[in-house]
């Protein structure tokens, strides 16, 4: 039977969707870091990240795909512990890692460890079990150890100590550590890591003085002198050194990045310095990272200018014409992000530059991935996120519905397969989990029902493809995630009246009236010819493989930046740097960009939809339209006072039918009584006269089933979607049995045990029928029973089992329903927790308590306040009048209609 | 002059083990060759070098140039003899004659290019291709102004000269044959124009100058140092002390190669090098010009049993200070190093300076930056501040019933401190001043003068001297840190049993005991607001800072120890209990070019 309706291409299967810019809820929270970061890859293209936290312990966060967050975090470290430093040591062929960290306890140092773990193999869930640590021999503990730097054969340190000197210590792993001192007077070192000068081995280290800082290398003491070496090294009128790296020259010796008020390179003692950035410049960089991959050097550095910390990216792959020109030429530093303390960087094949970041103050997040896309050299950053079910995350989404239909023959979508993958390297969620898609990566995944739901975390308006295959597919069918907006955004944008005009949800003119009517001219024809080119892009052949990025300087521009048009564009887009001219062009290849920055002018060319995009947005940023403006005016924003509103209609709606209900058993006992009186007499009779099925058979679940076939894929209506996991995963079900109030169980337990009392002389046979007609009641409350159903039921019941029932069974029976009715309404009120819901809930309706009765109604409510506004333009049961009718028809729901 | 530093007023001793080790660094590096290829003539006239390709080829051609020109000699008569015979014949033939005319004239120009090298080559007759371990000093025990340069031989070296006009070589072997040197490092000395050595000639002494530039931060390189000690105008071949091979003959060639080879070196003045070369170093870029600038330089040496402290000394004089003379001049009583704090290999130096030449040029800058700072802490109060020749602070001060008030900040000294990172430098408050109260009484009121001071021990008073400390400590790059710290508080005591009364009458007012507390409370603030004053001094982030004063720069900036480009110094010391009494301010220091 099955494969009759299982899909497959013959079946000219259609695939329609919904895609919206709207608002989207995760139970997620962020990483509140310390310091010390790290990072490795330990498989594919998945990370792991290292850090102190500000508790002090040490933790990992390893990156899982598939999961639910995308990250899941263990302490390395026992909570007792107070860690002073740690380092990783990751050996990028055998891919494994050591891990060492240092922890004062009670003014006592210790120094862990760990074993050497191979990584390919490992469970990322079980990692913390596999590492085994070692405790080293340290010679003094009352010194506390600041610094540990590791490499392949040993490990390096640093100690202080209150008044004293500084100073550090090296041993090869397995030997016990050797102490050594500075040859100045310093009591903290910054940094140190081991190196090589002159093929002798020894350390490099930046030290704190009064007021200034030493930057030095010393050899370890040779064996037959006993003497070491000492260089110094000082760039002339550099009065501030905050930092270094030192990369690995094929030879073996180590060559010294040195940065501060300016970066230097020194290859070796005896040469000359390299200027990498000048002094001067109102930047001193810190903490900074080198990597160097054949002839191209990357430079990250954390730079602080006017008291702000940020993250500058510089490097000699300098572009001056359409190729890539490397001639020993820097670029200016290129500040790619605000308000970050510390990085770490990583390279992965999908990315040609991968960091993550810890954000300062003035960053809403704590620990974000940020990375460039390989394809599209477009920057992504997403926080780091941990699933927590006490906390949810807000965040701007494309949200895609996705939705499989066959005309012709019937068939079940539900569990079949289908593979999304991207125009370019993207993180989405996909049903419960986060994934990473690109154009050669997809994600398999299986439909619910008839339908997939992709959720697409962005910051622009401009939004990548995606597509997605299945075996009942004859091709690759692509989804815009942005076609709707774009149909939008040329009505509300193409207009110059409608611009003026357009206002906020809050109120607000979109447009501030300090804009000139002819910059507003500018925009729209700006906007306009976008489209143009749109439609040109789509009807020309249009491969989205390679996107042929060139950056060019025009005659009179010289050209000192020299960045790839990804770079320079995060930077316009961040507010780094800003644009003072716009053009575009058509030409046979793609569309070419033209702006203007500072004076001077860049080009390039692209064939990609979603550039033109990236190019109106920061056309809009210059009559200071942001992303922000553009999600509020243009997005599908859940307006929670509404929901609320409308949940709280509903939660009335449903009291009104329970005390209906209850009103309504005293007339339905009384006619009982009539009933039995006159039954007594005519059994069969009764059968024909009375129809309790006249009775509005209603049952509470048709409540739940406003959603039309269509709503369930609008993603607004269909909000809640896999969420609904968690209801189930709860152990809510449990909690509403344990809240049936307490006299509510004694007089049903007292008047059960009258009852059966009563039965006793029908045996067992009484006592199943009650059981059962238990049962039966708890279907109705369910919804799974009509009431008309249930009363014919428990009548014919009992009157099959022949029984001369007393009035005062019927009493005992109906005082019984009634009560449960009436608990009813307790029990649906009871307080439950419920993961994400309860914080959902808490969070916007500003009220303490959680219950059944609110999850059910405020999952009415959604969809019904969403599909209400679209249909009707505003929220539902504003009227008075129509409020009132409403809640009026749930108290005569009952009401018998003899 | 301290006689604990050779009768000079700094003295760096670097430790003669750091530099064998820095030339095996050069040696190993090739900035100091593996070869020594010389040429040099058994007549004492002739001496060159050059590379041992150059010279390989030179003696290889000896015999085979030789060959030649006997062989083309030959030919040229052959030709004779041919053209000679043609010439006989009846009716010769022209071109024949002609060919055979060229051949002569061809072979002639060889020949005569042969003559030419041939010639050249007898110039030199002996010669030397060595390998060569890297070159060390070592100290004499008994004589602190010499010292001896060794030149080890490894395997495959050669001493090559011409035997009855063949090519002949001896293999040293290299079996520990070792050239010593004689350095005669106490006869050079660096003025502030120019670098001379003495010689001594014939009986006749007198100077040669070697340099025209005077004292630079380079001559503190250990780069310089080998070339001194390479220079023959400074070094002299010791046949004593040189292990040369048994062999009589070859003792005697290796001998005259060797006397030769200097005598030519010291002729020639751009290339005086024994190894035959100067060394390409990167220039060190001086610094500013810092306080203690020597102004003259010289050399010494002592010699220690304990390891790695036998000492080249740089002897240094200050503010043009002139040589000293005298037999013990340039030689300290025990090596520097001996004293060294941190004996790990970090160290490899000890830099000593005449506490009086310290006090004499530090001291004063110091008390001029106190007294600006108390100055500008004590306000409107303050009536004048000054320095005076012994570095004392002198303030004097008042306020409304406070009269002649006057603090001295006299300079006490450097004393040890319990840490050998910091020596103190000690400062005794004094004050006095006289204090005017006016009484009232029924009818008018009484004047009372009582004069008040650190001094001051009537009436149960107890005035006594406060004092400052000012910690200092070896900062980065020669400069030094310092710490004020206001340790012990002065107290302001009576002079007199009895005050001075105003007026005769006043004499017999009697309310004086119940004004006691008044003056107590007088001196009691004197004490409080001026100790604030001082006690602020700690709390100066940079107490280094001068303020508004251009003449003097800023103390902490400064940089106050020599040649900070090469040396880096630490763990300041007092040694006030040396062989001989005369104190000196020790520092440890290190080498290590600074690489701008």
């Amino acid at each position: 039977m099955e494969n009759n309706f299982k899909p497959n291409i013959s079946d000219k299967i259609k695939v329609e969707y919904h895609g919206e810019l709207m608002q989207n809820m995760f139970s997620e929270s962020t990483i509140d870091s310390s310091n010390g970061l790290q990072s490795i890859q330990y498989k594919d293209e998945l990370a792991m990240l290292f850090f102190i936290d500000k508790k002090h312990t040490l933790r990992v966060i390893i990156q899982i795909d598939k999961s639910e967050s995308g990250w899941s975090s263990y302490n390395l470290s026992t909570d007792n512990l107070e860690v002073s430093a740690f380092d990783i040591h990751h050996d990028d062929k055998s891919n494994s890692i050591k891990i060492a960290y240092a922890s004062v306890n009670n003014d006592s140092s210790a120094l862990l460890l760990s074993d050497e773990v191979k990584l390919s193999t490992i469970d990322p869930f079980k990692f913390k079990d596999v590492l085994k640590w070692d405790s080293i021999n340290i010679n003094n503990v009352s010194r506390k150890i600041d610094h540990i730097s590791m490499n392949q054969s040993g490990l390096l340190y640093s100690t202080s100590y209150l008044n004293d000197d500084a100073t550090y210590s090296y041993f090869v792993y397995g030997n016990k550590p050797q102490d050594y001192t500075l040859p100045e007077n310093t009591t903290k070192v910054k940094q140190l890591e081991v190196g090589c000068i002159y093929d002798d081995f020894g350390v490099f280290l930046l030290y704190d003085m009064k007021a200034e800082r030493t930057m030095i290398f010393q050899s370890f003491p040779d064996s037959e002198f006993g003497e070491a070496n000492l260089y110094r090294f000082r760039p002339s009128n550099v009065n501030v050194l905050d930092g270094f790296y030192t990369v690995n020259n094929a030879d073996g010796n180590s060559h010294l990045y040195l940065s501060g008020d300016g970066i230097y390179k020194y290859t070796s003692p005896d040469d000359d310095k390299i200027t990498i950035c000048e002094s001067g410049k109102g930047v001193v960089f810190s903490k900074i990272e080198v990597s160097i991959n054949e002839s191209e050097t990357t430079i990250w550095a954390i730079g602080k200018a006017n008291n702000k910390s940020g993250l500058y990216y510089i490097t000699n792959n300098f572009y001056e014409s359409a190729d890539k020109v490397n001639k020993g030429k820097w670029t200016v530093p290129l500040q790619m992000q605000a308000a970050v303390s510390e990085f770490s960087s990583i390279k992965g094949n999908a990315f040609s530059n991968q960091l993550f970041l810890l954000g300062t103050e003035g960053n809403t997040n704590s620990l974000i991935h940020f990375w460039q896309d390989k394809v599209t050299t477009h920057w992504q950053e997403h926080p780091v996120v941990l699933q927590s079910l006490q906390e949810l995350k807000t965040l701007e989404t494309f949200t895609v519905n996705i939705q499989f239909k066959s005309d012709s023959s019937m068939c079940s979508f539900h569990g079949e397969k289908v593979r999304v993958s991207s125009e370019a390297n993207l993180l989405v969620y996909i049903g419960s989990e986060k994934v990473a898609i690109g154009p050669n990566k997809s994600y398999e995944t299986s439909i619910q029902d008839d339908y997939i739901t992709i959720v697409y975390p962005t910051k622009s308006i401009a939004s990548s493809l995606l597509y997605v295959e299945a075996d009942f597919l004859s091709g690759k069918e692509t989804i815009d995630p942005a076609h709707k907006l774009k149909k939008e955004i040329k009505t509300k944008f193409g207009d110059k009246q409608v611009l003026k005009n357009a206002k906020l949800p809050s109120g607000k003119h979109l447009i501030s009236n300090t804009v000139s009517d002819s910059d507003l001219s500018a925009i729209v024809s700006a906007t306009n010819k976008a489209y143009d080119h749109i439609d040109d892009l789509k009807n020309s052949s249009n491969s989205a493989e390679e996107n042929k990025v060139q950056l060019q300087a025009s005659n009179d521009a010289f050209l000192d930046i020299g960045n790839t048009f990804g770079d320079i564009w995060h930077s316009v887009k961040k507010g780094f740097i800003k644009i003072t001219e716009f053009i575009t062009e058509k030409i046979s290849h793609g569309i070419k960009f033209i702006v203007k920055i500072g004076g001077k002018i860049f080009e390039w060319t692209s064939k990609l939809v979603s550039d033109v995009f990236h190019f109106l947005e920061r056309i809009w940023e210059k009559i200071k339209v942001f992303f922000k403006d553009l999600f509020e005016y243009l997005a599908f924003l859940f307006n929670w006072n509404d929901i609320i509103h409308t949940k709280r209609v509903m939660e009335q709606y449903i009291s009104n039918i329970i005390l209906g209900l209850s009103d309504e058993m005293v007339n339905i006992k009384k006619k009982t009584y009539n009933y039995f009186d006159e039954v007594k007499d005519k059994l069969k009779k009764t059968r024909e006269e009375i129809d309790f099925k006249s009775l509005n058979n209603q049952n509470l679940d048709q409540l739940r089933n406003v959603n039309t076939k269509d709503s369930k894929i609008d993603p607004r209506a269909n909000w809640i979607g896999k969420k609904t996991n968690h209801i189930v995963k709860s152990d809510a079900q449990g909690k509403v049995a344990n809240a049936i109030p307490d006299n509510v169980m004694a007089k049903a337990t007292d008047i059960s045990t009258k009852i059966i009392e009563h039965f006793k002389v029908l045996g067992n046979q009484a006592a199943t029928v009650f059981t059962d007609l238990t049962e039966k009641f708890l279907a109705l409350i369910h919804g799974n029973m009509k009431i008309g159903d249930f009363l014919e039921y428990m009548v014919l019941n009992l009157l099959e089992l022949g029984v001369a029932v007393a009035q005062e069974i019927i009493d005992l029976i109906f005082e019984l329903l009634i009560e449960l009715i009436q608990s009813v309404d307790k029990i649906l009120n009871a307080p439950i927790n419920i993961p994400f819901f309860s914080y959902l809930y808490k969070n916007v309706s500003g009220e303490d308590t959680f219950s059944i009765n609110d999850l059910i109604c405020l999952l009415m409510a959604i969809p019904i306040t969403a599909m209400y506004k679209i249909g009707e333009g505003e929220a539902p049961f504003k009227q008075k009048i129509e409020k009132t009718e409403f809640l009026n028809s749930g108290r005569t729901m009952f009401k018998l209609t003899i | 002059m301290n006689r604990n530093l050779g009768n000079y007023d700094m003295v760096l001793g670097l430790s003669t083990n750091k530099i064998n080790y820095q030339f095996s660094k050069m040696y190993k590096r090739k900035i100091i060759h593996n070869e020594w290829v010389f040429l040099t003539n058994s007549m004492g006239k002739e001496a060159k070098t050059l590379t041992s390709k150059e010279a390989k080829e030179f003696w290889e051609n000896v015999n085979i140039n030789k060959a030649a020109y006997a062989t083309k000699k030959d030919k040229l008569e052959a030709i004779d003899k041919q053209i000679m015979a043609e010439l006989d014949k009846e009716d010769w033939d022209d071109k024949k004659i002609k060919e055979l005319k060229n051949k002569k004239r061809k072979l002639k120009d060889e020949v005569k290019v042969l003559k030419e090298k041939i010639d050249e080559a007898s110039k030199y007759d002996l010669g030397l291709i060595a390998n060569i371990a890297a070159p060390k000093i070592e100290i004499n025990k008994d004589n602190a102004k010499e010292l001896t340069l060794q030149i080890i031989f490894k395997s495959n070296s050669k001493l090559f000269y011409t035997h009855e006009g063949k090519m002949a070589f001896y293999d040293l072997g290299g079996n520990g044959i070792i050239y010593a040197f004689k350095v005669a490092i106490g006869k050079v000395k660096i003025t502030a124009d120019k670098k001379i050595v003495e010689i001594d000639s014939k009986g006749i002494e007198h100077t040669k100058t070697l340099r025209d530039k005077g004292i630079t931060d380079n001559d503190f390189t250990i780069q310089s140092l080998f070339l001194d000690f390479e220079n023959a105008n400074i070094a002299s071949y010791d046949a004593k002390n040189s292990k040369l091979p048994s062999e009589a003959n070859n003792n005697a060639l290796l001998q005259a190669a060797m006397v030769n080879y200097f005598s030519n070196l010291v002729k020639s003045n751009n290339n005086p090098y024994v190894l035959g070369y100067g060394i390409h170093k990167n220039e060190v870029k001086p610094e500013e010009r810092n306080l203690f600038y020597p102004t003259g330089v010289a050399y010494s040496t002592n010699y220690s049993e304990q390891k790695r402290a036998s000492t080249f000394n740089f002897l240094m004089l200050l503010n043009n200070h002139s040589f000293p003379t005298g037999g013990d001049a340039g030689i300290l009583p025990t090596s520097l190093m001996e004293y060294a704090v941190d004996k790990s290999g970090t160290i490899n130096g000890v830099f000593g300076m005449n506490k009086t030449d310290f006090e004499k040029n530090y001291i004063n800058l110091l008390s001029n930056v106190l007294k600006n700072k108390i100055k500008s802490s004590m306000g409107s109060k303050c009536k004048s501040a000054s320095v005076n020749g012994r570095d004392d602070i002198h303030f004097n001060f008042g306020w409304h019933n406070v009269k002649e008030g006057s603090i001295d900040i006299e300079y006490d000294g450097i004393r040890k401190s319990n840490d050998n990172k910091y020596v103190d430098i000690i400062y005794k408050v004094k004050s006095k001043a006289r204090v005017h109260q006016e009484i009232k009484q029924l009818f008018g009121t009484v004047g009372v003068d009582w004069s008040i001071s650190t001094k001051g021990r009537y009436r149960k008073s107890n005035g006594h001297d406060g004092l400052l400390i000012v910690s200092l400590k070896a900062g980065t790059s020669g400069k030094l840190e310092l710490k004020v710290n206001y340790e012990t508080e002065f107290k302001l005591g009576f002079d007199t049993e009895e005050p001075n009364y105003k007026g005769a009458l006043d004499k017999f007012w009697d309310g004086l005991n119940k004004i006691l507390s008044d003056f107590a409370k007088v001196m009691f603030n004197i004490q409080t607001d001026i100790g604030k004053d001082l006690s602020n001094l700690s709390n100066i982030d940079n107490i280094g800072d001068s303020l508004n004063i251009s003449n003097l720069q800023n103390l902490e900036n400064k940089i106050i120890l020599p040649v900070s480009s090469v040396y880096t110094y630490k763990n300041v010391r007092l040694l006030d209990n040396g062989p001989a009494n005369d104190p000196v301010l020790l520092f440890d220091t290190s080498y290590g070019v600074v690489s701008q």
